[in-house]
C-alpha cells in the first residue's frame, strides 16, 4: 500500500531522512516512533506531499508522491499534531469548509458531514463553534476532517498528544473502529503503550535512519533482554550461585529481602533452564516470572547505540 | 455538475463578517471619509464667494476630497489584509490542511485575493451615499466618477497582489504585513521623488524633455493619485480618452493616463500573483 523507496530528504547540509526503505501493508496500523529528530514528522510530511524528496520516493497504492501528487492526496487523510482554529466557525461550517476543499459534491455533504459528526462523538457539537471545544473533541473533530473523503490511508502526527486519559481512550477505540473498516492507518507518538494496543507494525527511525520495521509481535519476540523476578520463601544465598552459573546478573529487591530481580539474555528455552536449576538446587521458589516484554524497552534496546 | 463558489473566498467572508473588527473597520473608514470631506467642505464653502458657480468648485474639491481619503486609506488597509491571509493560515498552522486538499495553488492565491478585494468593495459602496452628495453641489460627472472609481480599483487590485506575495514568503503576518507596507509606501513615496529627481538630472544632458514627458506620462500612471491628479486635468482639456504628446515635431497619441494606469496596475498585479502562485507551487502541481 505504501513504499517508502531509499527515500532522503535533506534541509542544507543537514539529512533529515536518510534512504528510508520499507513496504506498509494495506490494513496495517503502523506506529511510528523515535528520539525528537528522528525524521517522523518529515517522513509524514514526504508522504502528504507537503515536501518533496531530495532523493528516492514514496509510492502510495502504486502512484509517486512526486510525480502525482494530487492523485496522493485524494488516498491520504492528515491530521497535523496541532489542531488549526479558524475564527467564528461551527464544527458543521469546519467540516463543510473542508468538504469543499475535497470537492465532495454539495448534495452529499449534509449527509456526511452529519454522519461524521456522529463517528467522532460530537453530533451534539454541531453548532458549537470550534473554538469552544476541549483538545479532545478537536482532535476527534480534525479526525472527522481527515475522513471527509473517505481515505484509504491515515497519517495521524501525534494524535494523542496533550489528551486526557479518558480523551486518549475514546480515540484509541476510534482508531481500531476505523482500522477494522480496513484503513492503512500511520501513526505517530511518543506514547508507546499506546501504540503497543494499536498498532501491528513498528516503524523505528533514529537520526533519520530506519533501525527496525518489523511487526509488533516480531519486534518484541526478539528481544533478547529480559528481567525474571524470582520470589523465594525465605532470604536464599544459594540462588547466587545458581544465577551466576548462568552468567546472568542478579540483585536483592531492597524493599522486600526474599524478592530477586534476574536480568537475563536469552529466549524462553534459557528461561526454562534457569527454573530447572533452581528447582535442582533446592531454592524454595515461590514465584517466578518474567516481566512482559514491552515496546518501551524494545524501544530504548534497539535505538541505544546511535544517541 | 454546478460549479461552487473558490470555498476560500467563503470561508474568508464568513470569518471576517461574523467579527466586531469588521463592523469597526467599517465606521472608521466612514468616518475618516466623512470627517474630512466635511472638514473641506467647511473649508471650501467659508471662502467662497456665494456664486452658484463656486458650489462646482465646492462640489468638485469635495469629490476629490472623498475620492482621495477613500484611495489613501484602502493603500494602507488592502495591503494589510492580503498580507495576514496567508501568512496567517501558517500562523494558525491550517495551510498544511489546505496544501493536503485538492485545492489549487491557483484557488488558494484567487479565493485570499477575491475575499479582500470583496470587503474593500464593501468600504467603496459603503461611501456612495456621501459621493452621491457631491452630486447635488454640482461640477462631477458620472463618466468621472467611474473612472477615478476604475483607478481605485485597479491600485486596491495592486497593493492586494502585493500583500498575497508578501503572504506566501512570510511566516508569521506580522513580517508579511510589514514586507508589504514597506513596498507600497516606498511605491507610493519613491515614483513621486523619481519624478522630481530624473527630469533635473535629465536637464543637464538635454534641451529636449518631450522624451521624458511621455515616459514620466507612462510611469507615473501606476501611481493612483497622480494618475487621478493627470485625469481630472484631462478631463478638463476634454481629454478623456487620449493623450497627446509632442516629440520632436511628432505627435504621439497615447491612451489616457486612467487607461494607462489600469493596464500597469493590471500587469504589475499578475506578475505579483505568479509570483505569489510560484513560491507554494512545489506541491501544488496537478496530475
Amino acid at each position: 500500500m505504501i513504499v517508502f523507496d531509499k527515500l532522503r530528504k535533506l534541509y542544507g547540509d543537514f539529512c533529515a531522512l536518510d534512504g528510508l526503505d520499507c513496504t506498509i501493508p494495506k490494513g496495517a496500523m503502523v506506529g511510528l516512533i523515535g528520539p525528537n529528530g528522528a525524521g517522523k514528522t518529515t517522513s509524514m510530511r514526504l508522504l502528504t506531499t507537503l515536501i518533496t524528496p531530495t532523493s528516492g520516493d514514496v509510492w502510495v497504492d502504486g502512484m509517486s508522491v512526486s510525480a502525482q501528487p494530487h492523485l496522493v492526496r485524494r488516498l491520504i487523510g492528515y491530521m497535523p499534531d496541532t489542531f488549526g482554529v479558524y475564527e467564528a466557525m461551527t464544527a458543521a461550517e469546519y467540516l463543510d469548509f473542508y468538504a469543499r476543499c475535497y470537492d465532495i459534491p454539495v448534495a452529499t455533504r449534509p449527509a456526511l458531514i452529519n454522519d461524521l459528526l456522529g463517528l467522532v462523538d460530537l453530533a451534539s457539537k454541531r453548532d458549537s463553534l470550534v473554538m469552544s471545544l476541549s483538545r479532545g473533541m478537536a482532535q476527534r473533530l480534525s479526525l472527522a476532517r481527515a475522513l471527509l473523503h473517505d481515505p484509504q490511508v491515515l497519517v495521524l502526527d501525534e494524535p494523542a498528544s496533550g489528551l486526557d486519559p479518558r480523551a486518549r481512550i475514546e480515540l484509541r477505540a476510534l482508531l481500531h473502529e476505523l482500522h477494522d473498516q480496513g484503513k492503512t492507518i500511520l501513526i505517530s507518538s511518543h506514547i508507546l503503550s499506546d501504540l503497543a494496543d494499536l498498532c501491528t507494525h513498528l516503524i523505528i527511525l533514529e537520526q533519520g535512519k530506519l533501525v527496525a520495521y518489523d511487526t509488533i509481535t516480531a519486534l518484541l519476540s526478539t528481544q533478547q533482554s529480559r528481567r525474571i523476578i524470582i520470589q523465594t520463601l525465605t532470604p536464599t544465598p544459594a540462588l547466587y550461585a545458581v544465577v551466576t552459573h548462568f552468567n546472568y546478573t542478579i540483585s536483592v529487591d531492597p524493599q522486600l529481602p526474599t524478592r530477586y530481580i534476574v536480568q537475563m539474555n536469552g529466549d524462553d528455552a534459557a528461561q526454562a533452564q534457569l527454573l530447572k536449576a533452581c528447582i535442582e538446587h533446592n531454592i524454595p521458589v515461590q514465584q517466578f516470572a518474567s516481566e512482559a516484554n514491552t515496546l518501551e524497552r524494545t524501544f530504548l534496546q534497539v535505538t541505544a547505540g546511535l544517541n | 455538475m454546478r460549479r461552487e463558489i473558490n470555498p476560500i473566498l467563503i470561508r474568508e467572508l464568513r470569518g471576517r463578517m461574523r467579527t466586531p473588527r469588521a463592523f469597526w473597520l467599517l465606521v472608521g473608514f466612514l468616518t475618516a471619509v466623512a470627517g474630512t470631506a466635511l472638514l473641506v467642505y467647511a473649508a471650501s464653502y467659508l471662502s467662497s464667494d456665494g456664486q452658484s458657480s463656486s458650489n462646482n468648485t465646492i462640489g468638485n474639491t469635495v469629490f476629490f476630497t472623498l475620492i482621495a481619503t477613500a484611495m489613501a486609506i484602502l493603500t494602507i488597509m488592502a495591503p494589510v489584509i492580503a498580507a495576514g491571509s496567508i501568512a496567517g493560515e501558517r500562523e494558525r498552522q491550517t495551510f498544511d490542511l489546505l496544501l493536503t486538499s485538492q485545492l489549487s495553488a491557483g484557488t488558494i492565491i484567487f479565493g485570499k485575493i477575491l475575499a479582500t478585494l470583496a470587503y474593500c468593495g464593501l468600504l467603496l459602496s459603503a461611501m456612495t451615499p456621501l459621493i452621491a452628495m457631491t452630486f447635488l453641489m454640482g461640477g462631477v460627472d458620472l463618466g468621472e466618477l467611474f473612472i477615478m472609481y476604475a483607478i481605485i480599483c485597479a491600485s486596491v487590485l495592486l497593493f492586494t497582489c502585493c500583500g498575497i506575495y508578501w503572504s506566501t514568503r512570510a511566516n508569521t503576518p506580522l513580517t508579511a504585513i510589514g514586507f508589504a507596507l514597506a513596498t507600497v509606501l516606498g511605491f507610493m513615496f519613491g515614483l513621486p521623488l523619481l519624478a522630481v529627481t530624473i527630469p533635473t538630472i535629465w536637464a543637464q544632458f538635454l534641451n529636449d524633455t518631450a522624451v521624458l514627458d511621455a515616459v514620466a506620462t507612462i510611469g507615473l500612471a501606476a501611481h493612483p493619485f497622480i494618475a487621478m491628479y493627470l485625469t481630472d486635468t484631462a478631463i478638463r482639456q476634454q481629454q478623456i480618452w487620449t493623450h497627446v504628446v509632442n516629440i520632436k515635431g511628432f505627435t504621439i497619441t497615447l491612451p489616457a493616463t486612467w487607461i494607462i494606469c489600469i493596464i500597469e496596475s493590471w500587469l504589475i498585479s499578475i506578475a505579483f500573483i505568479v509570483a505569489a502562485m510560484r513560491h507554494i507551487w512545489p506541491m501544488r502541481t496537478r496530475s
